[in-house]
């Protein structure tokens, strides 16, 4: 379904991605992870074009995702105007949930689907409600973001990015900004999500999560991809520089 | 105190309110929509526009709006003969605009750039992101400052006078040019002028509550 292809990317000819291949079929659940600075969450905003690729090809359902940019290095606004394709169908969750601050939760929850693709108001509302009885939260459409903690927040995002009725829907370290105790709720509906065949592609750091809802694994190092596998290919691996980095970030968790 | 005055010229002092209403009202929507305008063209991508952006605001800015008055009226470029309160309402608006340009920069420039990251991700189009989100939370940042610049336009919409607009000002220059009762006439226009930007303030409070993020 999403095609990476000899990504590179460097921020002020510091390279951060080199040569960085992946393809996520679809209904897969890929995790992403890796120590900090090795790229992942690089690679994950590249796929949408957040962050503007240096060289390399991607494609969503082999539909090339084709973009220019401009002397700034940033996207021009011609890729910015014609790229609205691509995003339609490929939701984020954000670290920071990054919920529109000005807009109610059910004004979250329509805003793309009424924006974007045109959704009649009722139609989204409806859409929207169903949403938010399923991550929980119906009680809080006409809250702001402001009232809810930051689980209940992650909540409403990804209720956001399915509202879109996305192909694939890709997860920045989506607990990562919690509090302890809130990173199951959100793990939970991520898990649910699995379950129902919805394409996945999440940077964690929760280990044992990601062992038990992926399908693949991917560890990456330094910029590229070290290894690419199943759950048990990896936490089995012989290879040193994974067993140390699995058995540190196991020994932080416990 | 001799509010006899008062009465005598009220009509003339009715006048003028009007017309300081009409010249503030239409400079302050005139400034924001060009101000609006410079601000985009100083964050656009484009040199050219950021010069141009750039070199509006320092001769604006940096040049006083009685001169600017004098400029539109007295010697109007192509040799338009603009009426006097139309180069009123016309200087005060390119005054302005470059003070507001500036406020509206600020104001865009401070929007969280993950609020901007989720409307770009999921799909909106540069101008939907504009007109939804990144000034939607411009607005609410910018109303203490914009409010102020409001505030200080109508007071120095006193100086259209100098060139013939009849305004609050003119008004209350002459019922003291021939009655020389000093603070009677002015004391009057002062209250005019106090009215006038309170009910701004008031604008502010208003929307400052309304615009408000949180139920608490």
């Amino acid at each position: 379904m999403i095609r990476v292809q000899g990504l590179q990317k460097s921020f002020k000819n510091k390279p951060v991605l080199t040569d960085v291949d992946l393809h996520i079929r679809e209904g897969e659940v890929v995790s992403i992870i890796g120590p900090s600075g090795a790229g992942k969450s690089t690679l994950l905003r590249c796929i949408n074009l957040l962050e503007v690729p240096s060289d390399g090809k991607l494609s969503l359902d082999n539909r090339p995702i084709q973009f220019r940019t401009n002397r700034q290095g940033k996207l021009s606004f011609r890729s910015r105007m014609q790229l609205t394709w691509m995003r339609s169908q490929v939701g984020m969750v954000f670290q920071h949930f990054n919920l529109w601050t000005h807009k109610t939760v059910l004004d979250n929850l329509i805003e793309g689907p009424c924006t974007v693709k045109k959704v009649p108001r009722k139609a989204a509302v409806d859409k929207a409600m169903e949403l938010l009885k399923k991550v929980g939260l119906a009680d809080k459409a006409n809250d702001y973001p402001a009232d809810l903690s930051g689980g209940q927040q992650q909540r409403v995002a990804i209720a956001r990015a399915l509202a879109m009725e996305p192909k694939v829907i890709l997860f920045d370290e989506p607990t990562s900004a919690l509090d302890p105790e809130l990173v199951h709720e959100v793990l939970d509906i991520m898990a649910k999500l699995a379950e129902e065949g919805m394409t996945m592609v999440i940077v964690t750091h929760e280990m044992s999560f990601a062992r038990r809802v992926s399908d693949r694994i991917v560890f990456m190092e330094k910029g590229t991809v070290k290894k690419d596998g199943t759950p048990d290919e990896i936490f089995n691996s012989e290879d040193p520089r994974l067993y140390q980095f699995l058995r540190s970030m196991t020994h932080a968790a416990g | 105190m001799n509010w006899d005055i008062i009465a005598s010229y009220g009509d003339l002092y009715f006048e003028g309110a009007l017309t300081t209403l009409k010249v503030c009202f239409l400079a302050i929507i005139f400034s924001t929509i060009l101000g609006f305008f410079i601000s985009l063209m100083r964050l656009s991508g484009s040199r050219i526009l950021q010069g141009i952006a750039f070199t509006y605001v320092w001769v604006f800015r940096g040049i006083p709006l009685m001169l600017v008055l004098f400029w539109l009226y007295y010697a109007p470029p192509f040799h338009l003969m603009l009426p006097a309160f139309v180069a009123g309402v016309a200087a005060m608006s390119i005054n302005s605009a470059s003070f507001k340009s500036e406020i509206i920069r600020a104001g865009l420039m401070s929007v969280n750039k993950g609020q901007i990251e989720a409307a770009e991700a999921i799909g909106m189009n540069p101008f939907q992101m504009m007109f939804k989100v990144r000034l939607p939370q411009a607005i609410r940042l910018v109303i203490p400052p914009y409010i102020n610049n409001c505030v200080i336009m109508i007071k120095e919409s006193a100086q259209v006078s100098i060139i013939t607009v009849a305004d609050l000002m003119m008004a209350a220059q002459k019922a003291y040019n021939s009655t020389y009762s000093i603070a009677e006439t002015l004391g009057v226009a002062g209250a005019v002028y106090l009215t006038l930007t309170s009910s701004v303030m008031l604008l502010q409070f208003v929307t400052e509550k309304k615009l408000r993020m949180s139920k608490n």
